[in-house]
């Protein structure tokens, strides 16, 4: 553990105008035999940008649906400020919710749209006018307010949700793959937007996607969802860098995982590992003695350099791809025949090898990593 | 039209590519169209155009039968009865196909099929028959009558014959299916997503109900209504066997017809029925436009 205390960021984000302090308390959902969501427990700080991520059937829309009070828990406790809503309906919830199809009324314009949730809570006819415009203001589409939703492009609707979802200054504030919809160039032009109007509103956000980078580039801190549990909370570069078990090794960007068949403790937070299949190898024992080795492509020097690493092997290159900048290397190190992966940057200058070429790969102790779980061979 | 143009364009630019143009869809199916153009004309526009035509022969000048119909108390009143029952029949049919419509939208599998087929299978049911079952449960001494009695609920048996109270009955049973079925295409095409944000949005369930799924609902609500009210003018069979004294304009069609043989008066009568039929139509049509801005609400979504 104290190995990577450094690395641990204050996570603590302290809001600044009226997030709200969530917290869920053994939450569980099951539908008859099958178990959508099991016992979760989770803090999720005021103004905090926490995002869930995970593959399709993980959980994380359940509990999503839960929080926003579609899904009734079988047990367990939400509480908002300390005060538990599990039985409180969803329209008493005073949440705000941005879903993936953005869900815009399509029979009201987009002024009317914005204007909804005021209209439910009998704000005057001025004051409602006066804050959809400032809405309208706040995600620059003033002057659309007559169109209907089916006039306008992705993005637009795309603002005229999270508008929708704001004009009512909600303390939490829920989104449902609300960019998956939308295309790549959009997408990273959303991300900074709804980032900056978090900020400057100051809400709690709750954000599921299925997109590890959107994640990863917009939230504080991140969970990782897998058959209805949390596999690991952290802020996005505590997760890649010191991922628990090999499903978030693997969910979370690239990684090289090797199977262990013995590790012995070292002083100082290290182990040594015996790969399966020969050769011994430093790393982190960061979750205790793990099955498995977990190295980022980044970490891992190919060429004479790698000779004065921790761990050095020879290996044959098996693959090398060139993507914008960087060159992937696809590599069998010699006796246990296991295959990392390396990445970096190049330079025009640089001669790229080629498959079939032999060479020596390496890397620091401190960047391979014991973890949970065994890896498929 | 949009597909013939670039079509036509090209005959333009080289005549030997018209002379020579290839076998194409758009060709082999107006040739489809063909056999039923034929038939429906043969059988339909053109005993339709006589029946016209018809309303305006007979004594005295052409507008004669039309004069009769509109000056006459009597058949004044059986118009404005049908219009009346017609109109009940819609609301009635719409007041119990709507919650239908509803529960049905929302089932799956099994249920989903199941319900399908309570539904569509009165549908493919004679209407004769099924109005003669009406009889046998409404009549004086039928199923209805004796349960009441047996049960002590009435003394003596009410009268639910030839007083339109049982035409009406067994003709909302009738046209339960043409309500149920256009509601059910609309409703399954409303996003349950935007009744969950309606009620994220503070809206409850009543909420949800006026401001979302109400408006969505109504290109079904007047697609479903239009079919009942315009096949419930033209009622014949039904208003026939179970009227009695009151007639719709259909019964009384026929009376003229077959036996006073008048048949100025029935063509008349007809035409009148087919004009409103007409008109209503182009009515519905110009609201959906209008409602939809050139597009149906399922479209948006």
């Amino acid at each position: 553990m104290n190995v990577h205390a450094d690395l641990t960021p204050d996570h603590k984000v302290i809001a600044e105008k009226r997030g709200a302090l969530v917290e869920f308390g053994g939450v569980t959902k099951s539908y008859g035999p099958v178990t959508a969501l099991r016992p979760t427990s989770l803090r999720i700080e005021a103004g905090e940008f926490f995002a869930i991520i995970g593959p399709s059937g993980s959980g994380k829309s359940t509990l999503l649906g839960i929080t926003a009070g579609f899904i009734v828990p079988s047990a367990g406790m939400i509480r908002i400020d300390g005060a538990d809503i599990v039985a409180v309906p969803p329209y008493s919830r005073n949440f705000g919710m941005v879903f993936q199809n953005y869900a815009l009324f399509p029979h009201m314009t987009v002024a009317e749209n914005i204007g909804f949730p005021l209209r439910m809570r009998g704000v005057a006819k001025t004051e409602k006018a006066e804050r959809v415009a400032r809405a309208l203001a706040m995600v620059r589409l003033e002057g659309l307010g007559d169109r209907r939703p089916s006039e306008l492009s992705g993005g637009q609707q795309q603002r005229v949700a999270l508008a929708r979802a704001a004009v009512y200054d909600p303390l939490l504030l829920l989104m449902d793959e609300p960019l998956g919809a939308l295309d790549k160039n959009l997408r990273e032009e959303m991300q900074e937007e709804i980032k900056k109007f978090q900020k400057a509103l100051g809400v709690t956000v709750i954000y599921v996607t299925h997109d590890q980078q959107e994640a990863a580039a917009m939230a504080d801190r991140l969970a990782i969802m897998r058959n209805g549990r949390l596999e690991q909370i952290g802020s996005p570069r505590q997760l890649y860098e010191r991922p628990q078990n090999i499903f978030v090794a693997g969910f979370l960007g690239e990684a090289s995982i090797l199977p262990v068949s013995k590790a012995t403790p070292l002083a100082g937070g290290f182990a040594v590992a015996e790969l399966a299949g020969g050769g011994s190898v430093e790393a982190v024992a960061s979750t205790g003695v793990g099955e498995a080795l977990c190295i980022r492509p980044e970490c891992i020097v190919v060429g004479p350099e790698a000779e004065h690493t921790d761990n050095v092997f020879a290996a044959q290159v098996e693959e090398a791809v060139y993507a914008n900048g960087s060159v992937r290397y696809r590599l069998r190190l010699d006796g246990s025949g296991h295959v990392v992966n390396a990445r970096f940057s190049t330079r025009p200058d640089l001669v790229l090898m080629q498959p079939g070429q032999r060479t020596k790969v390496g890397w620091a102790r401190r960047d391979g990593l014991l973890i949970e779980g065994r890896p498929e061979t | 039209m949009s597909l013939a143009m670039p079509e036509r364009r090209l005959e333009k630019l080289s005549p030997s590519a018209a002379r020579h143009r290839p076998w194409s869809p758009e060709r082999g199916h107006a040739l489809l169209l063909l056999p039923p153009l034929l038939l429906l004309v043969a059988f339909f526009v053109i005993p339709l155009a006589d029946v016209v035509l018809q309303s305006f022969a007979g004594p005295g000048h052409p507008l004669t039968q039309y004069e009769r119909i509109f000056t006459q108390s009597s058949t004044l009143q059986v118009l404005l009865y049908t219009f009346q029952t017609a109109a009940t029949v819609t609301l009635c049919t719409l007041v119990l196909s709507y919650p239908v419509a509803f529960v049905v939208s929302r089932a799956k599998g099994n249920l989903l099929h199941l319900s399908l087929a309570l539904i569509l299978i009165p549908f493919w049911t004679s209407t004769v028959i099924r109005t003669y079952a009406w009889i046998v449960i409404l009549q004086r001494r039928g199923v209805l009558n004796e349960m009441m009695l047996d049960w002590g609920w009435i003394e003596r048996p009410l009268k639910l014959m030839s007083n339109g109270v049982g035409m009406q009955i067994a003709m909302i049973h009738i046209m339960l299916p043409f309500m149920v079925i256009p509601l059910l295409n609309t409703m399954r095409g409303i996003d349950g997503n935007l009744l969950r944000a309606a009620a994220v949005l503070g809206a409850n369930p009543l909420r949800q109900f006026l401001s979302v799924y109400l408006p969505l609902s109504l290109p079904g609500v007047s697609a479903g209504s239009i079919l009942v009210f315009i096949s419930s003018l033209g009622f014949y069979i039904t208003p026939a066997l179970l009227g009695g004294q009151k007639t719709m304009v259909a019964v009384l069609i026929e009376q003229q017809a077959s036996r006073l043989l008048d048949w100025p008066m029935a063509s008349a009568l007809a035409t009148v029925l087919l004009v409103v039929t007409c008109l209503l139509f182009l009515l519905y049509e110009r609201a959906m436009r209008f409602a939809g801005g050139g597009k149906t609400v399922g479209e948006v979504s």
